[in-house]
């Protein structure tokens, strides 16, 4: 793949490659998710500029050991699968598990959110009181209000981290379990504040879509 | 009452569950329960009565919510099918300056109870030092032997060094039992430097922040307490 190419993308005009290395060297030092706003006004540049260099920059490093990514609505810096093992061998790490009843859990509070506890234990038929703090814990999981019901039970919902650590841009990017009509009812970000960085939202060309 | 074989016992079925996936275990449970009852529901005559009222079939709702369980089992199959950070995909922690000395990292459970079987496993039999009146080890007279060790806020100390240096299995057990309650009331705290690295405890507040009554009320019920209201000053071990 040539360099040349990948910097300007049928554009006329091109990308700048001083911002998308600035970018880049952004991504870097945040580590976590930067929106393209934020990005933006680091640099003092537009978003729509902004948003080119991360497209350069995403093609440019594909192949690479560290790959860009969208994930929780902003873009991040990871490193490619393909090296786990080696990175955990580094750092002397063990790959982070999650528990069969937390796995589950987590896949109703993101495929139904905002859903209560109650409502967990009548599908999973068990407590699930303790998996749902470990959850909460991690910082995977959060309450978001209570309903109206008896008691009013409280709400639960994933948060940032968690689109951060599956790798979702959003929560739309969830697959949708089509055949599976049970767990579709409730899917998606239904309303107002789930994906945090709220300005960048799913499908690829919502790279080229202005901010407001 | 031989407090060894308790807590041999204890730790026994703490290690159990560590093999076992106890959730899961109280899934089938709850399962095989229902299913026994559904059973005994059609092999037991009932009145009339009952079965009018009960309109809807029990085994229809078990099966309902076995299809709707088994949605969420594909749904958390869906889930473990994507590539995680921790697991395939590793992201840089943004990381400050540094300004001093890394910070320990927060024992963790296993350890204190590895620490403690062989704490407990190194001991010999127990000395035949009985008298009559003789009740077992003080428990707050334990507290502060450790307490005095450390040597007010800021002190550290390796657990199992302390423990080793006591006389009796009992001691041991009583002292351990100490820590853990004074690092319940946020007195202590319990690191290790990295992983399976000694365990050491940490004194975390200011002696005059210690209120030892708080270390009677809790064991010696009853009694005045005399031992307990000696004041910090009074540390020897």
């Amino acid at each position: 793949m040539s360099e040349g190419i990948l910097e300007f993308p049928q554009r006329p005009g091109g990308v700048d490659p001083e911002l998308v290395a600035g970018v880049e060297a952004l991504l870097f030092a945040a580590g976590s998710p930067l929106a393209v706003p934020v990005i933006a006004q680091a640099l003092g540049e537009p978003a729509d500029e902004v948003r080119l260099a991360l497209q350069v920059l995403e093609q440019r490093r594909r192949d690479s050991g560290v790959v860009l990514d969208r994930v929780a609505g902003g873009w991040q810096l990871r490193t490619a699968p393909r090296f786990a093992a080696a990175v955990h061998h580094l750092l002397g790490t063990r790959p982070q598990k999650l528990s069969r009843s937390a796995s589950e859990v987590l896949a109703i509070v993101a495929w139904r959110q905002p859903v209560t506890r109650p409502e967990i234990e009548r599908l999973r038929g068990v407590d699930s009181g303790g998996v749902l703090k470990h959850l909460v814990d991690r910082g995977l999981v959060r309450t978001a209000g209570r309903t109206e019901d008896p008691g009013r039970p409280l709400l639960y919902r994933t948060t940032a981290l968690f689109l951060e650590v599956f790798g979702l841009p959003d929560l739309a990017a969830l697959p949708t379990l089509a055949e599976r009509e049970g767990m579709v009812r409730g899917l998606g970000p239904t309303d107002e504040e789930e994906v945090p960085p709220a300005s960048e939202v799913s499908p690829p060309e919502g790279a080229e879509r202005s901010e407001e | 009452m031989e407090v060894g074989r308790i807590a041999d016992a204890y730790l026994e079925w703490i290690e159990r569950t560590r093999a076992l996936d106890l959730s899961l275990a109280a899934d089938w449970l709850l399962m095989a329960a229902t299913l026994v009852h559904l059973k005994s529901l059609e092999l037991l005559p009932r009145p009339p009565a009952i079965l009018e009222e009960e309109e809807q079939d029990p085994r229809d709702a078990l099966i309902q919510q076995l299809q709707e369980y088994e949605r969420v089992k594909a749904a958390a199959d869906v889930l473990e099918t994507f590539p995680r950070v921790g697991r395939e995909i590793h992201v840089r922690p943004p990381r400050e300056a540094p300004t001093g000395p890394a910070p320990l990292a927060p024992g963790d459970v296993f350890a204190l109870l590895d620490l403690f079987h062989e704490i407990l496993a190194r001991g010999g039999p127990p000395e035949v030092t009985f008298q009559a009146d003789d009740s077992g080890p003080d428990f707050g007279l334990c507290c502060r032997r450790v307490l005095a060790l450390l040597g007010g806020k800021g002190g550290r100390v390796d657990l199992g060094t302390i423990l080793v240096s006591l006389r009796t299995p009992a001691e041991r057990v009583v002292t351990f039992v100490g820590v853990l309650e004074m690092v319940r009331l946020g007195w202590l705290d319990i690191e290790q430097e990295r992983h399976l690295a000694p365990v050491s405890v940490l004194q975390v507040v200011e002696d005059e922040a210690l209120d030892l009554h708080l270390l009677t009320g809790w064991v010696e019920e009853g009694e005045p307490g005399e031992q307990m209201t000696l004041p910090l000053g009074g540390r020897s071990a």
